[in-house]
């Protein structure tokens, strides 16, 4: 599969319904990913039902999460490239809807930098580099990740649901949204309030 | 008997589209309810000004009322009680209405696809709005036969076209544009006029408003997600 590296899979496009509909589905982290089937919400069970698992490693664990951003943040704690010799396989998607920006900010190294195009899944090998870079403006993002690996351990679904994502700023984290119950809260977004006093 | 003529489509005039930027930068911005232009140009921000400019105000009524706002809705949260035909005004009142939405919503108002006219045995020409649009539904729904906008434009209408929206069949928020010139209503005072919350009808029950989005120097909270709750 990975023998040109040009030519790795990349899904067809897919959109997906508004960052509300976002906030409501289940965000994941390394949760073994056939449990998704199971348990998951119909937009999670779709993203799976799309990313074309080869079933050669031993654990398959999905990552995912809604995100927003700002120009001084990211999602990866750090601008380096990321790669690691396990010989894993990673399926990456950055979604692409409605309220959700207009740039990956995802890059590839192959003979050149290539930014990964929203809405598409892109499978590659773990030993080629990615990174992200600073989006400079404030957008929301929508990150789905699944990797096979020979170790990396799902969780099971119910340990593996987190009621918060992170970001970075000069690798400190911080609270980006945070749901509770029947509210989400957007605490990386400060809007401009005009008061008169 | 009487006759009376209600407009649509034909006589609705639309800009072309607006860029406008996505939803982040949206929530960003400051919430207008019928602030005067004055204020609204005065304290609303490059934005707000950038939506002005682009609106085709006419200048031909005392007040220009601007509201600007993003709505949390869903199946339980609609932006009007019913989705029902109405006009925002009675049939004498002259207002100019100029309304944008943004294409994120799926939900769009709908006008009359084409100008109709009703016969009646009252002349609901006199009668206030409230009344009349029980014509329009009640009686003669059959001719009510709408279409709806397209996004990211302004679209400019009269008192004289009743229009309607559906209740949402998603969650999404809303960003909605509306622009009254009149004679009759005045401005909010800009402390009323800049608002904090913004809240959503709760679809089913004509009385009862909730808190589904605001706003505030710590963040923005979405509420009401699942269910509906006071």
């Amino acid at each position: 599969m990975f023998d040109n590296i040009e030519n790795f899979p990349i899904s067809e496009l897919i959109k997906l319904p508004s960052i509300v509909e976002l906030m409501k589905i289940e965000w994941l982290q390394d949760v073994d990913a056939e449990q998704i089937y199971k348990y998951g919400s119909s937009i999670n069970k779709e993203l799976l039902s799309k990313t074309t698992i080869t079933h050669s490693k031993k654990f398959v664990t999905a990552s995912v999460g809604l995100y927003h951003l700002n120009e001084n943040y990211t999602t990866f704690s750090n601008d380096e490239w990321t790669f690691n010799d396990n010989n894993d396989i990673i399926h990456l998607m950055v979604g692409e809807g409605f309220d959700l920006g207009y740039h990956s900010e995802i890059e590839l190294l192959l003979n050149n930098k290539i930014e990964i195009d929203m809405g598409k899944i892109y499978t590659f090998p773990s030993h080629m580099r990615y990174r992200e870079v600073l989006c400079k403006k404030n957008r929301f993002k929508f990150i789905w990740k699944v990797v096979e690996s020979d170790y990396i351990e799902p969780k099971l679904f119910f340990d593996a649901i987190k009621t918060k994502t992170e970001v970075y700023e000069n690798k400190n984290k911080f609270t980006s949204i945070e749901k509770s119950k029947n509210e989400v809260y957007i605490r990386t977004l400060k809007p401009n309030i005009v008061t008169f006093n | 008997m009487y006759k009376i003529t209600f407009e649509g489509f034909p006589t609705l005039k639309m800009t072309d589209k607006i860029e406008l930027p996505d939803m982040a930068e949206l929530l960003m911005q400051p919430q207008l309810y019928r602030a005067s232009l004055d204020d609204a140009y005065k304290y609303g921000g490059d934005f707000t000004r950038y939506l002005i400019e682009k609106a085709p105000l006419t200048h031909k009524r005392k007040h220009i009322l601007v509201s600007s706002f993003i709505k949390h809705l869903n199946p339980f949260l609609g932006t009007v009680r019913a989705p029902t035909w109405h006009t925002d005004a009675g049939y004498h009142q002259d207002n100019i209405t100029h309304i944008l939405v943004a294409n994120s919503s799926s939900i769009r108002t709908e006008f009359l696809e084409k100008e109709i006219t009703l016969e009646t045995d009252v002349d609901l020409t006199k009668m206030c709005q409230s009344n009349y649009v029980y014509y329009l539904n009640e009686v003669f729904p059959h001719k009510m036969v709408g279409k709806e906008i397209d996004s990211d434009m302004y679209v400019t209408f009269s008192h004289r076209h009743p229009h309607k929206i559906n209740l949402p069949q998603d969650s999404h928020l809303r960003f909605f544009v509306n622009i009254i010139e009149t004679d009759d209503i005045l401005p909010s005072p800009k402390e009323q006029a800049f608002i904090a919350q913004s809240v959503s009808n709760y679809a089913h029950n004509e009385s009862e408003y909730t808190s589904a989005l605001e706003f505030s120097k710590d963040g923005i909270i979405i509420r009401n997600l699942f269910r509906w709750e006071k």
